[in-house]
């Protein structure tokens, strides 16, 4: 049993290492590569858990082979146009102009439930709203609604105003989040008077947001 | 750039390491079939002592091979040696028959050891 409980961790942190070497992109939308290996990196690695009569090292190459052939794929589609589109294919547009493209949509399989249900994902109960809709490579919808039903901007209303960053949390559960600090320019002795000032102390923070013009934002530990 | 790195290192890694684990294999093979042919040698001419001595140095030697082994191989493939090797003694000091059928089974199956370790089209299909 011993021998399980240490290949499930041996496995375990080989799973997170591979999918941190493929990157943020496998833990979002996945491209059809992308999805092959995941699906192929999770079944191997329940095989030699199971099986304490093979060798772990089975499990092993093949989770790092499939995790690296992953990363130089994604580099190769970085560099090519062709290998991109052979791998992850092309976006479709299935709605043009406002209409829709029947043809298109039968080639590629997807249904009206599925355009609708992808529709409504999107808060539009009204095929007619859509100007333009396109398939992603992913799978996903991306649609582009008709002028009269798009929301109104800031720039429609001639309104005045900056775009600024968001406020990010400086102070997380009691500790300082340095990487914030350092991207906003701050210095734990601004933070700390900050604090005397709200009469509290870092260690009985739960969260502090901070923007880039020093507007705070404070929770303190219950 | 980094991670590229990195999966490209680890996949030459495991290449460099499956060549390594190739020539292991083979060196040990070609041991354990020179101790197989020295006891096929030593009954023909009727050394039972010798033979005695070289099928405790077979045993002795497959013991460690297999222990090096279980990293590469399943067990089921290791075990179906191991037990034709321990019967090698017995098989001797009983002057059996099947003594030398037992050896060249174990030949055999040390010769598919490394033949299935190969990156050959028949093995990748």
């Amino acid at each position: 049993m011993s021998v399980v409980f240490i290949r499930a961790i041996i496995l375990y942190s080989l799973l997170i290492f591979s999918v941190r070497l493929m990157g943020k992109r496998q833990i979002g939308e996945l491209q059809p590569s992308e999805l092959a290996v995941t699906i192929l990196i999770s079944n191997i690695a329940t095989l030699p858990v199971e099986d304490t009569g093979m060798p772990l090292l089975t499990g092993i190459v093949p989770i790092i082979t499939l995790a690296g052939l992953d990363v130089i794929m994604s580099w190769l589609e970085i560099k090519s146009r062709v290998i991109r589109r052979l791998s992850c294919g092309v976006p479709i547009i299935i709605i043009k102009d406002g209409k829709l493209d029947q043809k298109q949509m039968k080639a590629i399989r997807f249904t009206v439930d599925d355009l609708i249900a992808a529709l409504r994902g999107q808060g539009i109960f009204d095929i007619s709203e859509v100007q333009f809709a396109v398939v992603e490579t992913t799978g996903s919808l991306s649609v582009y609604q008709k002028y009269q039903y798009r929301n109104t901007t800031n720039e429609d209303m001639s309104l005045k105003g900056k775009s600024k960053n968001p406020p990010e949390v400086v102070i997380s559960d009691g500790e300082f989040v340095r990487g914030a600090m350092k991207r906003l320019e701050l210095t734990e002795e601004w933070t700390e008077n900050i604090l005397k000032k709200e009469k509290t102390a870092v260690k009985d923070v739960f969260l502090m947001t901070v923007d880039n013009d020093r507007n705070y934002s404070l929770i303190e530990r219950e | 750039m980094s991670r590229l790195i990195t999966s490209v290192s680890l996949m030459l890694a495991i290449v460099a390491y499956s060549i390594f684990a190739a020539f292991v294999i083979r060196d040990e093979n070609d041991e354990l079939d020179s101790i197989i042919e020295e006891i096929t040698v030593c009954t023909q001419n009727n050394d039972a002592e010798k033979a005695s001595e070289a099928a405790d140095k077979l045993n002795k030697k497959w013991s460690r091979f297999e222990r090096k082994m279980s990293i590469f191989v399943r067990d089921d493939k290791l075990n179906t040696i191991s037990t034709s090797v321990s019967r090698v003694k017995p098989y001797l000091e009983e002057a059996n028959d099947e003594l030398d059928a037992e050896l060249r089974n174990i030949s055999r199956q040390l010769d598919l050891l490394y033949r299935m370790e190969l990156p050959t089209w028949y093995n990748i299909l």
